[in-house]
């Protein structure tokens, strides 16, 4: 099959910021990942573009210029921008075009994401008995596991202690201030054990690569880093998930298990291959089940792990190095180009104030979200 | 579509807390910012049958626990427009899930 490498990365921060559109961010990732690239936007030969609020992420044509490229948009939940990766890749493997871009943009309004039940084939009444809510899902998950893995509730505090330790190292992350885990602790409760400070917030930023068939990848850069895997995967029976008016006894894999699996047969990898990782830290929990479910330990090794600062940039598996989800926000469509975006600086030696000591090689990113879909990403020097 | 009568006791699988006031729509719930109070969510385990969530009421001494036993219990959710009373399920602590 054809190898396909990333050849620029682009990023407009993540945050607030009143006054400009998703499509304008959008466009300022495509510019940076371009000039990162060192190619022009008439260059590019075909795009994918992933958002979750923006109907039509193409319409960023406007303000890049009307080449008249086909430009596919892709909506696939939390994992959207796996989405677009996975298939802007194919694309290139099918033979179909060279040089592609893969982008994703969103611009949330405040709070805890909303929707119709029934878009969800879910019934009316789950939504009016207020049930039909994430974040109160992502903490029964976490509830159980720790009961059943003997994680602590100190556990949560320092996974969220770490992600705005390493946010304060990443010029572009939502929140750029250490919180301590006490704080975090004795912050707000939201559903618990989940306090204020576990859970991301949905909010704004866009984030974009630029891929090409991996044997010209060296016209244009002298350090490609190469796509290895990149896989979808949605929930099977059994699997616990959000948005389950009720579920059967006899549990199965998660969605994330699956793609990982996936991904590294894929790639010709396994977990001890990888240097850098890029894990759904929906809430301080998710980054805890994921660690375990990524085959990066066994379930309830996460307590004595964290304890230990494994996961911190100095350790010897670090996860979030840009402070992930909990540091950055969840733009939808943009959060999974973003892990691509640290993994590629983290390979290329960019990480800066966050660079991931002893020269990493393989990267390693998660999304995973409602109502059950997980995509996992790897990529190498 | 078969209808299957479930078990009306089981235990707590799993359970958290609501502490913000959802989203309406698609709640419809009749509390404002002002008079919301927190309540409980779980995932009841029916013996051999399989989890339902619901929302779990009657717990005055503390959090619900993973493993205790509950049971069905009918309560009024609010009134509707046409001044009907909308009913709903939930699962409460049985006598004995109380003491222990």
């Amino acid at each position: 099959m054809t190898d396909v490498a990333i050849i620029g990365v682009g990023l407009h921060p993540f945050g607030r910021f009143p006054g400009k559109s998703a499509i304008e961010m959008g466009a300022d990732a495509i510019r940076a990942a371009l000039a990162d690239a060192g190619l022009q936007w008439r260059d590019v030969q075909f795009a994918f573009g992933g958002s979750y609020e923006v109907d039509n992420p193409d319409a960023v044509v406007n303000l890049l210029g009307l080449t008249g490229l086909p430009f596919t948009d892709v909506y696939n939940g939390c994992a959207t921008a796996a989405s677009a990766i996975s298939l802007a890749a194919q694309t290139i493997q099918l033979g179909a075009y060279d040089i592609g871009v893969a982008v994703g943009m969103d611009k949330h309004p405040v709070g805890a994401f909303s929707a119709d039940p029934v878009q969800y084939s879910l019934p009316s009444w789950y939504g009016e008995l207020g049930l039909f809510l994430t974040p109160k899902f992502f903490a029964m998950k976490i509830q159980r596991y720790m009961y059943d893995h003997g994680i602590t509730r100190q556990c949560l505090a320092a996974v969220a202690a770490k992600a705005y330790r390493n946010g304060a190292r990443n010029p572009n992350a939502f929140r750029k201030s250490p919180i301590p885990a006490e704080q975090i602790a004795e912050s707000r409760m939201v559903n618990d054990p989940l306090t204020q400070y576990m859970f991301c917030s949905p909010d704004e930023g866009a984030a974009a690569i630029v891929l090409c068939k991996a044997d010209i990848a060296h016209r244009f850069t002298p350090n490609p880093i190469f796509l290895r895997a990149s896989e979808v995967r949605t929930r099977r029976y059994g699997a616990f998930e959000v948005h389950s008016p009720s579920t059967p006894l006899q549990r199965g894999d998660a969605p994330t298990t699956d793609a990982s699996r996936a991904a590294y047969e894929r790639a010709g990898l396994g977990p001890e291959d990888v240097d850098v990782i890029q894990l759904q830290d929906t809430d301080a929990g998710a980054e805890i089940i994921h660690m375990a479910e990524n085959g990066f330990c066994k379930d309830g090794e996460q307590e004595q792990l964290i304890a230990d600062g494994a996961t911190g940039i100095d350790g010897p598996m670090p996860i979030n190095t840009d402070g992930g989800l909990l540091a950055n926000g969840e733009p939808i469509g943009a959060s999974g180009l973003r892990q691509v975006h640290e993994l590629v600086l983290q390979l290329r030696g960019d990480g800066g104030d966050r660079q991931v000591p002893g020269n990493p090689k393989v990267g390693y990113a998660q999304l995973y979200g409602a109502p059950g879909t997980a995509g996992v990403t790897i990529v190498s020097r | 579509m078969e209808v299957v009568e479930l078990s009306p006791t089981g235990t707590v699988w799993t359970w958290t807390s609501q502490e913000f006031l959802p989203k309406a729509p698609p709640y419809a719930g009749e509390e404002t910012a002002e008079t919301f109070q927190p309540y409980y969510v779980g995932y009841v385990e029916l013996e051999g049958e399989l989890r339902v969530e619901s929302r779990l009421v009657g717990f005055a001494d503390g959090p619900p626990h993973i493993g205790q036993q509950v049971q069905t219990v009918v309560l009024r959710f609010r009134t509707d427009e046409e001044g009907r009373e909308v009913m709903t399920y939930a699962f409460a602590p049985t006598e004995e899930g109380v003491t222990k």
